[in-house]
C-alpha cells in the first residue's frame, strides 16, 4: 500500500484492494488499488489515457460502486449524505444546468451542500470573488457561458459547500492562462486552510507544480514511483555568456566531477547535464559560478513527471509534450 | 423531501418552452370541445394523464445525458429523497392543472348546456389526482432506468399497444385483448378511465390498485436510482 503521510491526524481518504471491472470490458479498469492521502496535502493524480482515473474519482466520491475492495473518505462510506456534506467536486466536463443564472446555480448548490439559508446570499458572493467571476456574468444564464466561465462557476459551486475535501477533474483542462494561474492560486489557499485536494490532470507541469505528491495510475495499477523529490535525477540546460572563442570545456568538466554530474552535450555558449539531485544541482551551478563562468540560465529540460512518464510508459500521453 | 429540489425541478420543466406550449396545449384541449359538445366525460376526462406525462417526461433521464446528476449525487441529499421530491413537484403541478382543467370544462358545461352532474364531480377528481399521482410515479420508474426522452418514448409505445389490444378486443369481440390492453393502460397511468361512464363512481379495488401501482413504482424507482452508477459514458455533451 502506498502511504502519503504529510501529518500524523487520521487520513482524508483511505483505499484498499479497490477493484473496478466494467460490464463490457473484460480488463478491470482498477485492479487492488490501495493507497492513503493524509489531510491538508494537495494530490495529484496522473496516468495515460484509460488508466482508470476517472473510474477511480467516481469511486471515490460515490458515483461508481467498486467490486472488491474499501473506500473510507474523510471517515465515512463515499456517496452518503454524511460524507458529501464535506467535499467539493469539480467534473472534467462541465455539464450544468443551463437553463440556470450563474448565481442561481451556485445558490442552488450552497442549499444542496446543507449550508444555512442566512449566509446563502454572502457565501455565493464570496466564492464568486474568490474565483474572479464578473459581476455582469453572475446573472447570466449558464447557457451563455464561455469555457473559463464555465471553469470558474465550476471551482464556485464546489467551494460554496465549504469542502474539508475537494476533487478537482481536470479543472485546467481548455482554459487560458489566467485561468490556470487562477486554479493554482486558489490550490495554495486551499492547502493554507487545511482542505486536503486530489487533483486529476493530464497537464503533468501543473501537476508537479501544485502537488505535494502524485499518485501514478496505469491500466489499473497504482505505481510506486519517486516522483517530484528533491532526491530524483534530472537534466538540466545550462547557458553562459561567450568568453572569447573558447568553450568551457576544463571548467564544466570539473564543476561536473564535482557533482557527479554527467555532460550529455557541450556547445560555445550552452550545455545540457544530467544531475542525481537538486542538491547536486546547487552544486554544479555554484562550481560554475566560482570558476568564472558567466551563468545565465540553468532551467530543467523537462518536468520530472515528464520524464517519469518518458521512463515508465512508452505510450502517448496528452499534454506531456 | 428537499424544497430546494421541488422549486429547481418545477423551474426547469417551465423553462423549456416546447414543454411550456405542449402542456398549455393539452390543458387547454378539452374547453373549446367542451363548448359545442354538451356530453360530459366526451372530452375533459380523457386526456388529463397527458398533462403528467408532459411535466414528468425526461426527469431523471434527461439529466443522466446532461450529466446533471453526476455533480448532484455528489451532494449531501439521499438519492430517495432527491427522486421522491421531483416526483412530488411534477405531480403536484399535474393535479393542480388537472383539477383547474375539470373545473373549467365542468362550469362550461353547466353554464352553456346545463349538463354538469354534481355527483360526478367527487369521482372525477380522485380520478385525476390518482392519475397525475400515478403517472408521474410510473415516468419516474422510466425515468430512471434509461435516460434521455427514453421514459417517453416507451410510455408511448406502451400506450399505443394498449391502444392497439383494445381495438383488436374490440373488433373480435375477444375479452382476453381488452382486459389485456386496459390493464396496461392501468399500468401506465394508475387510475385513468376510472370515473368515466354515465355515472362516474370510484370502486375500492380500482382506488387500491391505483395507490399500489404508484406506490410500487416509486419504491422501484428509488430501489433502480440508488444502484445506479453515474457515469460520463452516457454524457451527451
Amino acid at each position: 500500500m502506498l502511504r502519503y503521510t504529510d501529518s500524523v491526524s487520521a487520513p482524508a481518504i483511505v483505499v484498499s484492494g479497490l477493484t473496478k471491472r466494467y460490464r463490457d470490458k473484460p480488463v478491470p479498469a482498477l485492479r487492488d488499488v490501495s493507497f492513503e492521502v493524509e489531510p491538508g496535502i494537495v494530490l495529484g493524480l496522473v496516468g495515460p489515457n484509460g488508466a482508470g482515473k476517472t473510474t477511480l474519482l467516481g469511486c471515490l466520491l460515490g458515483l461508481l460502486f467498486p467490486d472488491a475492495g474499501r473506500i473510507r473518505i474523510l471517515g465515512g462510506a463515499p456517496g452518503t449524505p454524511g460524507v458529501n456534506r464535506l467535499i467539493g467536486y469539480v467534473p472534467e466536463r462541465l455539464s450544468f444546468d443551463r437553463w440556470m443564472t450563474g448565481q442561481a446555480f451556485v445558490a442552488y448548490h450552497h442549499a444542496l451542500a446543507g449550508r444555512p439559508p442566512a449566509t446563502r446570499r454572502s457565501d455565493v458572493a464570496e466564492t464568486f470573488d474568490r474565483v474572479e467571476l464578473e459581476p455582469s456574468a453572475r446573472r447570466r444564464r449558464v447557457a451563455t457561458y464561455s469555457r473559463g466561465m464555465l471553469q470558474r462557476l465550476a471551482l464556485s459551486q464546489a467551494l460554496v459547500g465549504k469542502p474539508r475535501l475537494l476533487f478537482l477533474d481536470e479543472p485546467t483542462s481548455g482554459v487560458d492562462p489566467n485561468g490556470v494561474l487562477l486554479v493554482r492560486r486558489l490550490l495554495a489557499d486551499l492547502k493554507a486552510d487545511g482542505v486536503t485536494v486530489l487533483f486529476n490532470s493530464h497537464q503533468l507541469d501543473q501537476v508537479e507544480r501544485v502537488s505535494d505528491r502524485v499518485l501514478f495510475l496505469r491500466e489499473g495499477c497504482l505505481e510506486d514511483v519517486p516522483v517530484s523529490g528533491a532526491d530524483s535525477p534530472r537534466t538540466l540546460a545550462l547557458r553562459w555568456l561567450a568568453d572569447g572563442e573558447a568553450p568551457l570545456t576544463r571548467q564544466l568538466a570539473e564543476a561536473a566531477a564535482s557533482c557527479g554530474a554527467e555532460i550529455l552535450e557541450e556547445s560555445a555558449t550552452t550545455a545540457r547535464v544530467r544531475v542525481a539531485s537538486d542538491d547536486a544541482a546547487a552544486r554544479l551551478v555554484s562550481a560554475l559560478v566560482a570558476g568564472g563562468v558567466q551563468l545565465v540560465e540553468a532551467a530543467p529540460v523537462e518536468a520530472r513527471l515528464e520524464s517519469l512518464f518518458r521512463v515508465n510508459d512508452a505510450s502517448t500521453v496528452e499534454g506531456a509534450a | 423531501m428537499n424544497f430546494d429540489v421541488c422549486t429547481a425541478t418545477l423551474r426547469e420543466r417551465f423553462s423549456n418552452p416546447i414543454r411550456l406550449a405542449t402542456l398549455l396545449g393539452f390543458a387547454l384541449f378539452p374547453i373549446p370541445i367542451a363548448l359545442v359538445d354538451p356530453r360530459p366525460n366526451s372530452s375533459a376526462s380523457f386526456f388529463h394523464p397527458l398533462l403528467a406525462v408532459t411535466l414528468a417526461s425526461g426527469i431523471l433521464g434527461l439529466e443522466f445525458s446532461s450529466g446533471v446528476l453526476a455533480l448532484v449525487f455528489t451532494r449531501p441529499i439521499s438519492r430517495r429523497a432527491y427522486a421522491l421530491s421531483k416526483w412530488l413537484a411534477v405531480t403536484a403541478t399535474a393535479v393542480i392543472l388537472s383539477i383547474f382543467q375539470l373545473v373549467a370544462v365542468l362550469l362550461i358545461l353547466r353554464l352553456r348546456h346545463g349538463s354538469f352532474d354534481p355527483e360526478a364531480l367527487g369521482p372525477q377528481l380522485v380520478e385525476r389526482v390518482l392519475a397525475a399521482a400515478g403517472t408521474c410515479a410510473v415516468l419516474l420508474l422510466l425515468s430512471a432506468l434509461g435516460s434521455g426522452l427514453s421514459d417517453l418514448a416507451v410510455w408511448g409505445l406502451a400506450s399505443v399497444a394498449a391502444q392497439t389490444f383494445r381495438t383488436i378486443g374490440f373488433v373480435n369481440r375477444d375479452d382476453f385483448w381488452t382486459r389485456l390492453g386496459e390493464s396496461l393502460q392501468f399500468l401506465l397511468a394508475p387510475g385513468w378511465g376510472m370515473a368515466s361512464g354515465t355515472s362516474p363512481s370510484v370502486s375500492l379495488p380500482e382506488l387500491l390498485a391505483a395507490v399500489g401501482i404508484t406506490a410500487v413504482a416509486l419504491a422501484l424507482a428509488v430501489w433502480v436510482l440508488e444502484r445506479r452508477e453515474v457515469t460520463y459514458a452516457e454524457v451527451r455533451v
